[in-house]
């Protein structure tokens, strides 16, 4: 029920902080879930650097927001040395430097995984059509509608059906037919977008998109299981009532923001 | 001329009040425009640069409209110069999009209202995409006798004399000629702008006062008017009121009076 009420809660702002007004409101709203994530995975992690990660993570996000794509390399080289750095100064006099790297590679790999994947949510937000004033915002559109009936086809098919489970180590609650529900609903909602405000997206390109997000979406969400099990955590953090942490909402959409700016250069520039 | 505006201007508006002003007569045939701003009219929004390249585009469809509407010979903008492929590349990228999709958008109309579509630069070296929709552009409207809308791209005033003076050099040594016999016209003819007459009213938005590096050649008598309005509120009373200003203005190409200005047009 928390769930649900959640959803009611915050979808209106997200969808309206799409559609109205400039690219700045839902950038704001994605950066901050983002940073959010990003933070949630440092405690997951537990193993500090989370001033340098977000600092490094707003200013990717701010290049990906003002389309300096270049200085994002930029911001990568200089979170290394800094890490590097970092190690080198308060473990100089330790007597084993056997966590230097995971230390070091698991702060740098947070920013990685959380703000790079995640800033091409903005990427898409910042998307300029002449032909096309709204495109950026039907993207994003598409891109929540897809990713959110996927979860919930998932998750009632799954409580319904649900029998063989899917991967039961890394998600015991995830099942095969949940999975299969999930790839109904990614695919519904990608046809609902085309005949409703998406026309110009094509069925013969709207349904294998939604496919694939399905399919990424499922392993991103199964990768930060297995990435929170390994931390002995079982909900990243507790920010949304009956979600769990942010970093859980945002794992299934991590890998597709990627995923989704690359179709938009491909097929729709 | 003034009735091609009837439709599109409303009775009592600053336009047509400005409209008034313009004395038809006397219009600029050459109008060239250095279109500075967008990355200023964006950061003043706190949007990324690119928002300000769409938001120029609105500017360009004006203003190719009401220039065409005057009734003025040729349109020249500088769309991208030669210094602009230090931008970031997602920038160039994306501006590169809006010019390709400007074209395939506009082409219709810009053939429609007879205009013909020509490039100035070193447009060989843009990607091959876009020289596609430039030949596309360039090859229907060749034969429209409307106006000449001539965009800048990769374009830079000293390389267009370099090339210039190159095959300038090529020809006299084929012909065995002497560096002597070169005169002002025969230099202007292998200018990328050949067969256009010279700007009359040069004006450059977003209150720079510099030419960067635009039409050095053919600016040598041109009007310049700044104006502080950046690029993407550029619209059509921006452009009556830099036509009124330049009307207003006693061309004297270097000598003292009308008789002067009439020599150097009949020399030209």
């Amino acid at each position: 029920m928390a769930r649900v009420l959640s959803a009611i809660v915050f979808l209106p702002i997200l969808f309206a902080a799409l559609w109205i007004g400039g690219p700045i409101w839902f950038s704001a709203i994605a950066a901050a879930g983002i940073l959010l994530g990003l933070y949630e995975y440092y405690r997951l992690a537990s193993r500090g650097g989370e001033v340098q990660g977000l600092t490094a993570a707003a200013a990717m996000l701010a290049a990906f927001y003002f389309g300096r794509h270049e200085l994002i390399i930029a911001i990568i080289a200089a979170l290394v040395i800094v890490e590097m750095l970092a190690q080198l100064f308060t473990r100089a006099k330790d007597e084993d430097f056997s966590e230097m790297l995971p230390v070091a590679a698991t702060r740098v790999f947070g920013v990685l995984y959380v703000a790079a994947l995640g800033g091409y949510i903005i990427a898409i937000r910042v998307i300029e059509s002449l032909d096309n004033p709204r495109l950026a915002a039907k993207l994003l559109t598409l891109f929540f509608i897809v990713v959110f009936a996927g979860d919930t086809g998932a998750y009632y098919t799954g409580r319904a059906l649900g029998r063989k489970r899917l991967a039961p180590r890394v998600s015991p609650g995830k099942t095969v037919e949940g999975a299969i529900g999930g790839l109904v609903g990614n695919s519904a909602a990608a046809l609902i977008a085309h005949f409703t405000f998406f026309p110009e997206l094509k069925i013969v390109h709207a349904v294998p998109l939604a496919l694939v997000m399905g399919v990424l979406g499922i392993a991103g969400d199964l990768c930060e299981s297995m990435l929170k099990r390994g931390a002995r955590a079982k909900d990243a953090g507790n920010l949304i009532p009956g979600h769990g942490g942010l970093l859980d909402r945002l794992d299934s959409m991590l890998f597709n923001a990627p995923l989704l700016y690359y179709f938009y250069c491909v097929f729709l520039k | 001329m003034l009735k091609d505006f009837l439709e599109v201007i409303e009775p009592g508006s600053r336009d047509e009040v400005l409209l008034k002003q313009i004395d038809f007569t006397r219009l600029p045939r050459h109008i060239a425009v250095i279109m500075d701003g967008n990355g200023r009219w964006a950061n003043r929004r706190f949007l990324p640069r690119v928002a300000g390249h769409r938001a120029g585009v609105e500017a360009v469809r004006a203003t190719v409209d009401a220039s065409a509407r005057l009734g003025v010979e040729a349109l020249t903008l500088y769309a991208f110069s030669v210094e602009n492929w230090k931008r970031p590349p997602f920038e160039i990228e994306a501006l590169m999009t809006f010019l390709k999709e400007y074209l395939r958008k506009e082409l219709e109309n810009i053939h429609r209202n007879n205009i013909r579509f020509q490039t100035i630069g070193r447009t060989n070296e843009l990607d091959e995409s876009v020289q596609f929709e430039l030949r596309a552009a360039i090859r229907k409207t060749a034969h429209n006798t409307g106006m000449i809308l001539n965009v800048a791209l990769n374009y830079s005033g000293r390389v267009e004399m370099v090339d210039a003076f190159r095959k300038l050099m090529e020809k006299c040594q084929r012909e065995g000629r002497s560096g002597e016999s070169i005169t002002e016209n025969e230099i202007a003819r292998h200018l990328y702008t050949a067969g256009l007459p010279d700007p009359d009213l040069l004006i450059r938005t977003s209150g720079e006062m510099r030419v960067s590096n635009f039409l050095l050649w053919q600016i040598a008598y041109s009007e310049i008017y700044v104006t502080e309005t950046l690029w993407p509120d550029f619209r059509r009373p921006d452009l009556f009121a830099a036509i009124i200003d330049y009307q207003k203005r006693e061309r004297r190409f270097g000598g003292l009076n009308e008789n002067a200005r009439l020599a150097v047009v009949n020399a030209s």
